[in-house]
């Protein structure tokens, strides 16, 4: 949590949040304590300066361009879920020595710093997280003080190169440095890259020979590609950010070539139209492998990911993002893929195993458009993702030992995988709390093989919102029980009809009621889990190095395509998957995991404490006041059929009110003692329970 | 999503468990209070009661117990209605669950 990551993201924000607004409240109070000594005896000045307010959204300054008076006061503050900063492109100011720390310094996510501008000038800032430090692009802002002219803003409308220029720039023949090569390149060019020279100077400490560079990509629609996907090596050598990132340039491939050791991202894109990946291997990140965000027409195939400590394969804030993952492993990593408010995602044909949870698209409210919805998962082998041998940042815990969790979504279509050894859930179709308590609706399950799951195959997690459908699955259990029969689908939602939510037959047998409460407590018992450390903290550096990986035909004769057009191009046939074969390796079976009346037992701790006291407790103690007024009601003799029958009513359809109510008002046949244990004693004493487990948990 | 409509939706979701505890509660304690059925009867109903989902105390309440007749049907039948009606609620508010 604490490492200044430009992507972090936390899908269950309880904990986060928490932390971020202690974070800010003592930075408050810092800054309030600054401001005091600094304004010294001057007492109050009526004159004082305006404050002008830029918020540092993920990942742009609102707004753009901001123009104040000399003598005026900017404050910057981070809205988003991650950290951010603001400086100078010429070094004059920067957020970080403002608030008396270094150059780089970031703020956290509701931290706040002010700056006072006594000169006129032009400044071209950036935030050094998610932009490159020319402020060419990416994240970056114009503060204008005082009188000065503007420059005339340059057209931002690229020329798209949809073809190959012809020219290719050899890594290290012509250009001694990746990045010298990209920053040469025009759009349309190649840049090749060949491994590494064996000379002292790229030498990694396990003695490989590596590009030891952060590669930030500005150019457009150039294709960067290594000659040996196994040999050519980006290393961030866990001091860098990223080890290939472009910022801002659409249409840029990345091919053949492995990317590691990054304390953030191993290869990304953000703010682009048009992106592909093809024939990577990153390892070791430690957040995302490879990743895109805030970007749409995008591709990642045959392509490998494995020991990141948030998710192999990201795609998060875009709607729609028109992005397709196909022909792609992913393993342990904290999660396999992670799509934040990520809609109109495709993921296809792939391999999801010894992650700590599988795939999980999620919505968070604080990133661009949520919820996420319309992602199809079609023909991919899940398995063994509950491995607590992987690295998982704390977000990721809440969906542990899922095969597929789709967390607050809407209109997703999963169908055709194989999901097999998995302790919580194979498919689970859950609620995720963020600012906004965002349910699940409209989502489709159907024809997928699922096996040896430790809670339940198949996981309506209550509250969900209305046409959740399960249907043709070869399963077994599910929570709640029967769930194909009372939440089943009509025969139009499958791949290739997939309509969204006009699908007139979704849902045509369901009750409105379903969703089991049970697994959604046990998820925020996890959260808890997380916030009193007790959960396995891997070190993704440690993760082993893969092994090699399938090569790009043709290699670097390959046709270069500049990534234009990405989806719309691509051959997107779902009807011609299937169910893969379960490998010879993979033995089904899991055992000693298990649920008692709901209550998952496998994940132990606050996981089974919160299920117990926030459903079973409550739910047992609705039950004995219910009979208990109804034995009672049965008893008197003094009441008259109207005034039974009010009462019956009041009792059912007034939850937990009406019967206690009854209880301790009516004139009852019982012994007050008896009425008054029943529904104060066991209301307090539960009451007590889950305000215990709630403060030692520290959720809420 | 509104409050009243996840409040609704949960309680769609406990209350016919919870009606079924109420009911087995109530058969379980007629049949105990009563001395005019044999062993072999009260051992019969007590047993479809607690093993017959739903309709073995539904059953138990309307046609045998010792209740009269139309306060087994207010428990039972009302217990159903009350279903139902939180049910529409449900449904009316966009259906959660």
């Amino acid at each position: 949590m604490g490492e200044t990551t430009g992507s972090d993201h936390r899908w269950v924000r309880a904990v986060g949040d928490r932390w971020g607004r202690r974070r800010a409240l003592a930075l408050t109070l810092g800054l309030g304590a600054l401001a005091v000594l600094a304004t010294g005896c001057d007492g109050d000045d009526a004159d004082a300066a305006p404050v002008v307010d830029i918020e540092m959204q993920d990942n742009r300054f609102e707004p753009e361009t901001t123009r104040i008076d000399v003598g005026d006061t900017v404050r910057f503050s981070n809205v988003g879920a991650v950290d951010h900063n603001a400086i100078d492109v010429d070094g004059a100011w920067s957020t970080g020595e403002a608030l008396g720390g270094s150059r780089g310094d970031v703020l956290a996510p509701g931290e706040e710093a002010e700056l006072t501008f006594d000169e006129p000038g032009l400044y071209t800032y950036y935030c050094s997280l998610h932009a490159p430090d020319d402020g060419s692009t990416g994240m970056v802002g114009t503060l204008v003080v005082g009188d000065v002219d503007e420059q005339a803003e340059v057209a931002d409308d690229v020329e798209v190169v949809d073809q190959w220029t012809g020219t290719t720039r050899h890594v290290p023949d012509d250009h001694p440095t990746i990045q010298n090569a990209v920053d040469a390149a025009e759009p349309g060019d190649l840049v090749l890259i060949e491994p590494a020279p064996e000379e002292p100077e790229y030498e990694a400490d396990d003695g490989a020979h590596v590009y030891r560079e952060s590669v930030e990509i500005t150019t457009p629609f150039i294709t960067v590609r290594g000659t040996d996907r196994n040999e050519v090596i980006v290393d961030a050598e866990h001091q860098r950010e990223n080890a290939i990132a472009t910022f801002a340039a659409d249409g840029v491939a990345v091919e053949n070539l492995t990317a590691r050791n990054a304390t953030g991202n191993g290869i990304y894109w953000t703010s682009v139209t048009g992106y592909r990946g093809s024939y990577l291997t990153a390892y070791n990140n430690g957040i995302y492998g490879i990743y895109a965000f805030d970007a749409t027409d995008g591709l990642f195939e045959h392509s490998y990911a494995s020991g990141s400590a948030d998710a192999g394969f990201y795609i998060g804030q875009c709607e729609p993002c028109d992005a397709v993952i196909t022909d792609v492993i992913a393993e342990r990593n904290g999660l396999g893929y992670s799509g934040t408010n990520a809609s109109d995602v495709y993921l296809v044909d792939s391999v999801w195993r010894h992650n700590v949870a599988g795939i999980v698209p999620n919505t968070l409210d604080s990133q661009r458009f949520p919820p996420h919805g319309n992602v199809t998962i079609v023909g991919n082998l899940i398995h063994d993702n509950d491995d607590r041998t992987s690295p998982a940042v704390g977000g990721i815990w809440p969906s542990y030992g899922a095969g597929v969790m789709i967390a607050g979504g809407h209109d997703s279509l999963i169908e055709r995988n194989r999901i097999v050894n998995h302790t919580n859930h194979g498919v689970a179709v859950s609620p995720n709390l963020s600012s906004n308590f965002w349910m699940s609706g409209g989502n489709v399950v159907r024809d997928n093989v699922i096996e040896a799951s430790g809670y339940s195959d198949l996981t309506l997690s209550g509250p969900a919102m209305a046409g959740n459908c399960f249907a043709g699955n070869d399963h077994a259990d599910t929570q709640p029980a029967g769930l194909e029969r009372i939440a089943g689908c009509g025969d139009q939602a499958r791949a290739g009809a997939h309509a969204g939510p006009g699908d007139p037959d979704r849902g045509r047998f369901s009750l409105p009621a379903r969703g089991h409460l049970a697994p959604t407590l046990a998820s925020v018992g996890l959260v808890a889990e997380v916030g009193l450390d007790r959960l396995p903290d891997v070190d993704y550096r440690d993760m082993p190095v893969p092994p090699d990986q399938e090569q790009l035909p043709d290699g670097a004769d390959a046709p270069v395509e500049p990534a234009v057009e990405v989806f719309a191009s691509y051959d997107l046939d779902l009807d011609a998957s299937t169910v893969p074969e379960l490998p010879s390796d993979v033995e089904v079976g899991r055992t000693g995991v298990a649920s008692v009346a709901g209550i998952p037992i496998g994940t132990g701790g606050l996981s089974t404490l919160y299920p117990v006291l926030g459903w079973l407790v409550p739910f047992a103690l609705l039950v004995v006041w219910l009979g208990l007024a109804m034995i009672d009601l049965a008893r008197r003799d003094d009441l008259s059929r109207g005034a039974t029958a009010g009462w019956t009513a009041g009792v059912l359809l007034v939850p937990f009110v009406g019967a206690a109510a009854y209880l301790l008002a009516a004139r009852s046949s019982l012994p007050a003692r008896v009425r008054v244990t029943a529904v104060v004693g066991g209301f307090g004493l539960a009451l007590v329970l889950l305000i215990g487990a709630v403060l030692v948990g520290g959720v809420l | 999503m509104g409050a009243l409509q996840v409040t609704f939706g949960l309680y769609a979701t406990v209350l016919p468990f919870a009606v079924l505890g109420a009911w087995m509660a109530l058969a379980l304690w007629d049949l105990v209070r009563r001395d005019d059925l044999g062993r072999g009867p009260a051992i019969g109903w007590s047993l479809a009661v607690l093993v017959v989902p739903v309709v073995g105390a539904a059953a138990y309440l309307l046609a045998s117990s010792g209740l009269p007749r139309w306060q087994a049907g207010v428990f039972v039948g009302g217990g159903v209605a009350a279903y139902l009606v939180v049910l529409a609620v449900t449904a009316a508010l966009g259906g959660t669950a």
